[in-house]
């Protein structure tokens, strides 16, 4: 009876056979194929043949292989059928890294974007951070240094959500590490995590978002060299243009007329600058291009090596970078070695060893501070140029060094030659051993244990040598010069310090995974884990050397200080659950959680629970969906939300109370010095986790399997129990008795963001595009203001960095305007900016009338257009990116000091040199229409405070990179005995467009004198053997 | 070998889990707990120390005020300080004295609210720990005598600011505190300071800690500007009385440590260079002292100041001759009496070994106020430089900064404390008594005054006596006579051309624009900060 149907069946049979192949008309083995409706299926061969029944004719035949874009073929009984595949562009099967493990694409939850090796080093760059720019959606950067050893770029997941740390935590290969000393090279992808989903694994320090970086490993395959090395070359992005010798001059005795003064420089002065000056003192300087060169090199060589068998596959990178600054005597030195090793010991058992080092040195001139900070702008060399007087000689005939009676000022030249150095090194050993077990007795179940062990030496030693200026004073007009000291003192300072910091991380781990019934896919996961980090430092100081050529404590008299050391260790320890679930494919949901315990907290708050859940919904497999399946290929829609910490604190211990014991005496009592003891701040008895509650919704579509992609994500984000400090909440009457910061600052960030990708290839030219938008907006609800402030002082509902002042309405026209309008200073006249009275008190005063005035530096909306092509043997990519709805400030703000001028808003501000668009577009009795305040070389009491007037759009759009390379024809390849060979020419930072065009859009916010973005041109090459 | 890898595996997850007890309780290595603080005597001795910084911070070369305390002379007409742009050689002090009206409930460079309350909340925090401590009762009066000296005197200079203020005389976080009456405030200084007094010994085991001597010299400043003449009287007194104390010799030696044979000094904060050590010498030393050009001259006398001095051994000089342009003859200078030599430096005078050149282009230079750039690069603007406090023999001002110890009480000013008291208890004798102590020092003859004459007298003495120490400012808004003396007021200095026939001495004005006191300025507005956080206060009436 049962054979009856099933002869019936085979009767009308018919088989079909063929040979599937490749674009290359290579044979491919192991495709599946299956017939449409029908349960035969068939794998093909190795010569990638295949041979099948199909129960009636014609049969629709499916081919599926893993990387090629699915294929069907209707036909009738065939026996040389000749099938080929396109290789697919969809990313579907891809892995992604996620927290403590990986998934396909295809059934992610969480919202997460990676970048590749590839792109990585399509460009040189000399920090990890800069590849990262542009290249992945979510993330929000600002680069505001290009000098060398500190030209990292500042990173955000999702920009700002907290009053406090707002940078992801940094994982490289699963451990907390510093990725600033990585050589590029030797990354095979960079990962973030941006949801509650994929980054509650990470518990109490997921809030802020997560980075996983993946250093490559072995492959299997024979032994492969790749040596890399490139030449670049880097110049200033942007500075403005300075008044030179002659200009300088006429523009300020002209401030001197308009005040009523008599000129600062009398006649002969003027024309010793414009005619030349028999003793060489006065001239026509230009400072920047006597100081900084007008390129800079750097220089990279890698060498990796790469191969394996199934039993021990290996990694090693030897990598080399030696970046030279555009001063002389700034330069930033890399060394970097890595081994991955990883070997199966048995069938069952793996072990993994990976050993990374990097030195690394930093060198720059004693006086060079290049942050831009306030607080240090006097040793702030960039600064030092720009202020420099031009109507000076860099140096009098005979060599003597010059500076101006008219300028507390150095001269840039002698800084930069004379005062010594400052010398950063840091050498760092990473190191991790992992076993892996997966018992074959055990279906589905695995074990691993990862041990690693890092340590890092950062010595730093900074010398300072005085040296001599020679002072003219152009005032009284006479040629004699007058001996002065550096503006740094007369005696030579050595400081010196040590600081090493060690981390150990074991974390276990429990894997189970395994389908059921085909339908019930079940991934589940336990990790332990638990680390300490310790940090020790030891540092010394001494001055006044009778010689200065040698740098050695032993050689000072004087050691005014003392020495000073410090240790502090923080342990924390996490247990990690996470349970993955999916249902034909179609039906997707993870719970996943973390239990945290952080030594940052006081016993009663050191337990943090983290749970998250997500659920995902993949249309596109459903059976109703198939009909538009060759058109739709893909189709998911994904929720998440989920609780993260964020355990910041600004030391460590703080719930504790310590006695501080002075490091220096207080006073002299009974006959010699005495230390005090004072106990610490008040503790914060109570101190917790700031919490973040993060909802995501996302979309993924692809369509024609590849060809169109986009990922479209909205989230948002609540963060309650952010530390601030509440010192403006509480009277200063009580003399700080409460805890300086409590959890009660809250701030919710919402945003979106789109990525559509298209790849496709028309004959020999293949190409791919990429366009994202990411937009972030956070508002603070709750932070540390007193409970009476005006409503348009309020913070509240305001984003994260908004800038405040006074509103400028524009300048007076008249001494009399000025004079009947609410003022800062009853000295202002015309060409003072006029200021708006918010109280309506009839004054201008800067607590009054201060309202928000500007947007956060850090731009809410990052947006990138990521193009790359090839055709034949060349390649050409090229990546635009930029930033909106953000705000720059001219003016800036000084640690400890509050809002000021700068060079950028007031003419010869402090005295120095000034931008040349600055004085010809500054108000003048002979030019009314000026824009910006009257010319003047005075404090002028009313124009100092921060407004608006100094604000300017922060929105930037920039041709962040372009690479243009050539890939040596097979032919040559083969005879040269080569792999691969390419050759390339790149740049970066090539041209950028802003509202604001004599600064880079990055700078600080604080540019008295900044070293800025480098734009640079490299020419590389990279051979395969 | 499968098995024991799985042993070994879970076995390593199970230790993980149970072995972590003291992994989260790590000790702190690289600090002290709160329980050191009274364990001895020693301990809480170290304790007491972080209070003496007080003295420094309020002193002559403290911060506190204007950011650097020997500019508040600059605020009178005694004394006019050097630059004009913020930032530099005292400029706040011209400021505020030509513009009052940028001191605000928002900003103001005489506040010391927040500072003082800080100490008045640590010394409060001491108490409350010593009391609960296992200390002997004897070592707990004496640091707590100690202790309270300080809250009596940071009480003093709060009341000094604003004529009432918030009482916490216990550790509290509660936020809301009103003004107190001026009596309970000036009880609570009183109390403090009396506590001190009775409690401290005459002669401290370490030399300068707090004496007894000391606390009743305080107490006889305070009482004055509580108008407790009585208590500032007795408190006097008491210190007069003492055989320890007594005027030096020599009104130039009067700022010596006791410790050096200056029995004259009461109350100091010594200094010791390195690690201790102000700056005094690089801002007020004559420009010329400075080969490098870069500062000093910061603190200037005026040309009022130096007409008040009589002639050696007594009697007026008649300055009108000098109150005009181009005049040839030199300014009777050498005639004055010695505090004038020890307090002015003037062209001409001996200092260093060399002589002063304050005339234009001269060593130590002359420049117009506003200086050009805005400071004033050490030359002086009056034509004269501040001599007293400055340590002659000081010579790398560059490098070396200062160590000449702060003498905060002197005997003299006990005396003028005490004619003062007196005169308002109406004993005209003991007030003659007590500037003629003063007078009799400087060679000049002894006076019997009464009525007004003596109070204009005693008021004379005073500024004439402590001149550049810090006190004339206050003393000014004590005696309600700042608008008189200010308001509509220029300071005038002297110009001096150096040229082929001599000198030429012309008379100028040194400020910009005419002084101003507006009397709300008697008692400073309570900070912002403080009004938007305590609910109980009220802003004092004016601001």
């Amino acid at each position: 009876m049962l054979m009856c149907p099933v002869g019936v069946a085979w009767a009308q049979s018919v088989s079909i056979g063929g040979i599937v192949k490749d674009e290359q008309n290579q044979t491919l083995p192991g495709v599946t194929v299956s017939v449409k409706g029908e349960k035969q299926i068939t794998v093909t061969n190795d010569n990638g043949k295949f041979s099948v029944q199909a129960t009636k004719a014609p049969a629709t035949l499916v081919f599926t292989y893993m990387g090629f874009a699915p294929k069907e073929v209707t036909t009738s009984a065939d026996n040389n059928l000749n099938v080929i595949m396109k290789v697919s562009s969809s990313n579907l099967n891809e892995v992604v890294i996620v927290g403590y493990g990986t998934q396909k694409r295809a059934s992610l939850l969480g919202s997460v974007a990676s970048v590749q090796a590839e792109e990585l080093t399509k460009v040189p760059v000399t920090n990890l951070s800069q590849a990262l720019v542009g290249r992945l959606p979510g993330l929000i950067t600002n680069q505001s240094s290009g000098l060398p050893g500190s030209d990292q770029v500042n990173l955000y997941v999702r920009g700002f959500s907290s009053l406090n740390k707002n940078s992801p935590l940094i994982l490289v290969d699963g451990v907390e590490r510093s990725f600033n000393n990585l050589d590029p090279s030797e990354i095979e992808s960079v990962t973030i995590l941006k949801d509650a989903a994929s980054a509650a694994v990470y518990g109490v320090r997921g809030a802020t978002g997560v980075i996983l970086v993946t250093t490559k490993r072995g492959k299997d395959g024979k032994p492969t060299f790749t040596y890399a090395t490139s030449y670049t070359l880097s110049s200033n992005t942007r500075m403005p243009e300075y008044l030179n010798g002659k200009e300088f001059v006429n523009w300020y005795n002209y401030a001197d007329e308009i005040n009523g003064r008599s000129n600062t420089f009398s006649q002969s002065v003027v024309d010793k600058v414009n005619n030349g000056d028999p003793d060489g003192i006065y001239g026509n300087t230009n400072w920047m291009k006597e100081v900084l060169k007008s390129t800079a090199p750097t220089m990279q060589h890698n060498l990796t090596l790469r191969g394996g068998n199934q039993s021990v596959k290996y990694f090693t990178s030897l990598g080399y970078l030696n970046q030279q600054g555009i001063i002389e005597g700034v330069d930033y030195k890399r060394y970097n070695l890595r081994t991955n090793l990883d070997a199966t010991v048995t069938k069952d058992f793996s072990i993994s060893l990976d050993v990374a080092g990097n030195v690394a040195g930093a060198n720059s001139p004693q006086v060079s501070n290049f942050t831009g900070n306030g607080s240090s702008v006097s040793t702030n060399l960039m600064n030092q140029i720009i202020i420099a007087h031009p109507y000076l000689n860099a140096k009098t005939p005979d060599g003597r060094y010059l500076t101006s009676s008219l300028l507390s000022g150095d001269n840039p030249l002698a800084a930069r030659d004379l005062s010594g150095y400052n010398n950063n090194d840091n050498t760092g050993v990473q190191s991790s051993l992992s076993l892996k077990y997966k018992p074959s007795f055990l279906d589905g179940l695995s074990f691993k244990v990862v041990g690693s062990y890092d340590k890092n030496f950062y010595h730093t030693k900074s010398f300072y040598t005085p040296y001599t200026l020679w002072t003219a004073d152009p005032a009284s007009g006479n040629s004699s010069l007058y001996e002065t000291a550096s503006p740094y003192g007369t005696i030579a300072m050595l400081s010196e310090s040590y600081t090493q910091s060690s981390r150990w991380t074991m974390q276990e781990f429990i894997n189970y995974s395994k389908t059921f019934n085909k339908k019930h896919a079940v991934d589940a996961l336990i990790v332990a884990e638990q680390s300490s980090y310790n940090t020790t430092g030891l540092g010394a100081s001494a001055q006044n050397f009778d010689l200065t050529d040698l740098d050695q404590f032993g050689f000072a008299k004087d050691n005014p200080n003392k020495p000073y050391g410090s240790n502090t260790t923080v342990n924390r320890l996490g247990y990690v659950g996470r349970v993955n679930y999916t249902y034909d494919n179609r039906y997707l949901a993870e719970f996943s959680g973390r239990v945290d315990a952080s030594t940052n907290f006081p016993a009663n708050n050191r337990y943090g629970f983290f749970p998250s859940v997500s659920a995902g919904w993949r249309i596109s497999e459903e059976n109703f969906f198939k009909q538009w399946h060759t058109a739709v290929s893909n189709l998911k829609l994904t929720a998440s939300f989920g609780i993260l910490g964020n355990d910041v604190t600004s030391g460590s211990y703080e719930y504790l109370r310590f006695m501080n014991v002075s490091g220096s005496p207080v006073a002299n009592l009974g006959g010699g010095n005495v230390n005090g003891m004072l106990p610490t701040s008040y503790p914060n008895t109570n101190l917790t986790w700031e919490k973040a509650k993060t909802s995501n919704i996302g979309l993924n579509i692809e369509f024609w399997h590849g060809l169109l992609s986009a990922e479209l994500n909205g989230f948002y984000k609540l963060t309650t129990n952010i530390l601030t400090s509440v010192s403006n909440t509480y009277p200063p009457s009580i003399g700080g008795y409460y805890p300086t910061t409590v959890n009660s600052g809250k701030v919710d960030n919402r945003g979106l963001e789109l990525v559509i990708n298209h790849k496709n290839k028309v004959n020999d030219f293949s190409y791919a595009i990429t366009g994202s938008v990411s937009w972030a907006h956070n508002r603070i609800l709750s932070m540390d203001q007193s409970a009476d402030i005006p409503e348009y002082q309020s913070l509240i509902g305001r984003s994260i960095g908004a800038k405040t002042g006074l509103v400028a309405l524009g300048l007076f026209q008249s001494d009399a305007e000025a004079k009947s309008s609410p003022v800062v200073s009853t000295s202002a006249k015309a060409g003072d900016i006029k200021f708006k009275d918010i109280n309506g008190d009839g004054k201008i005063s800067y607590e009054q009338d201060v309202t928000v005035i500007g947007r956060s530096s850090i731009p809410e909306l990052n947006y990138s257009f990521n193009f790359s092509s090839s055709y034949k043997n060349f390649d050409l990519s090229f990546l635009v990116q930029g930033a909106a709805i953000c705000d720059n400030a001219l003016m800036g703000y000084y640690d400890g000091i509050g809002w000021d001028d700068t060079q950028f808003t007031r003419t010869f501000y402090n005295g120095g040199n000034t931008p040349k668009y600055l004085v010809e577009n500054s108000w003048t009795p002979a030019n009314t229409s000026g824009k910006y305040p009257r010319l003047d070389n005075q404090w002028r009491s009313n124009n100092n405070w921060a407004s608006s007037m100094w604000i300017v759009n922060g929105a930037y759009l920039r041709l962040k990179n372009v690479q243009l390379a050539y890939n040596l024809p097979k032919l040559l390849k083969t005879k040269l005995g080569l792999g691969e060979a390419r050759i390339y020419v790149a740049a970066m930072n090539v041209f950028t467009s802003s509202a604001f065009k004599y600064l880079d859009p990055e700078a600080p916010s604080v540019s008295n004198g900044y070293y800025p973005q480098q734009k640079t041109y490299s020419l590389g090459v990279s051979i395969t053997f | 070998m499968k098995k024991n890898i799985l042993y070994i595996t879970s076995l390593l997850v199970i230790l993980l889990v149970t072995s972590c007890k003291n992994f989260l309780e790590p000790k702190p290595t690289d600090k002290y707990s709160e329980s050191v603080a009274f364990s001895s005597e020693a301990n809480a001795k170290l304790y007491v120390n972080s209070f003496y910084p007080i003295l420094n911070y309020y002193g002559l070369f403290g911060s506190a005020y204007l950011s650097g305390n020997m500019y508040t002379d600059g605020l009178t007409d005694i004394m006019k300080t050097a630059g004009s742009t913020i930032g530099s050689n005292g400029a706040i002090a011209n400021l505020y004295a030509t513009s009052p009206g940028l001191i605000t409930s928002d900003q103001n460079s005489l506040d010391i609210w927040s500072n003082a309350y800080y100490y008045i909340r640590l010394i409060n925090e001491f108490m409350t720990g010593l009391d609960k401590s296992n200390l002997p009762a004897g070592v707990k009066v004496n640091l707590a005598a100690e202790a309270r000296f300080f809250r009596g005197y940071l009480y003093f200079l709060l009341m000094r600011n604003h004529g009432s203020v918030v009482l916490i005389t216990e550790l509290t976080t509660e936020a809301s505190h009103p003004l107190s009456s001026a009596n309970d405030c000036w009880n609570v200084v009183e109390a403090d300071l009396d506590y001190a007094a009775l409690n401290l010994p005459e002669t401290a085991a370490d030399a300068g800690r707090i004496t007894k001597g000391a606390a009743y010299a305080m107490k006889s400043r305070a009482m004055l500007y509580a108008q407790r003449w009585q208590s500032a009287y007795d408190a006097a007194d008491k210190v007069l009385k003492m055989s320890k104390y007594g005027l030096n010799d020599s009104y130039s030696g009067a700022f010596g440590s006791y410790f050096s044979g200056n029995k004259e000094a009461i109350l100091e904060f010594k200094y010791s260079y390195p690690k201790l050590a102000h700056s005094y010498d690089a801002i007020v030393s004559p420009g010329g002292d400075d080969a490098l050009y870069q500062f000093g001259g910061d603190v200037e006398p005026t040309q009022e100041l130096v007409e008040m001095y009589e002639k050696a051994g007594g009697g007026t000089v008649n300055w009108a001759a000098w109150h005009a342009s181009d005049v040839t003859a030199t300014p009777p200078w050498e005639t004055l009496e010695p505090r004038f030599k020890a307090t002015v430096l003037y062209n001409g005078a001996e200092w260093k070994g060399r002589t002063i050149e304050t005339f234009v282009d001269g060593k130590d230079g002359w420049t117009a106020y506003p200086p050009a750039g805005g400071s004033n690069r050490g030359a002086s603007v009056t034509g004269y430089y501040l001599k007293k406090y400055v340590d002659e023999n000081h010579t790398d001002l560059v490098n070396i900064s200062s160590s000449q110890p702060l003498v905060e009480i002197r005997l003299a000013e006990v005396y003028l404390n005490f004619a003062e008291a007196a005169f308002n208890l109406s004993n005209a004798p003991d007030a003659n008594k007590g500037i003629n102590a003063v007078r009799n020092r400087a060679g000049l003859p002894a006076l019997n005054l009464s009525g007004t004459a003596l109070l204009a007298q005693i008021k004379k003495e005073r500024t004439i006596e402590l001149a550049g120490e810090g006190q004339h400012y206050w003393d000014l808004r004590r005696w309600k006579d700042a608008e008189n003396t200010l308001t509509g007021k220029y300071v005038h200095g002297i110009k001096i051309i150096n040229t082929d026939s001599g000198y030429q001495y012309n008379y100028i004005t040194c400020d910009d624009a005419p002084r101003q006191f507006p009397a709300k300025l008697y008692a400073f507005p309570i900070l912002s900060s403080e009004l938007v956080n305590n609910p109980a206060i009220t802003q004092i009436k004016g601001w």
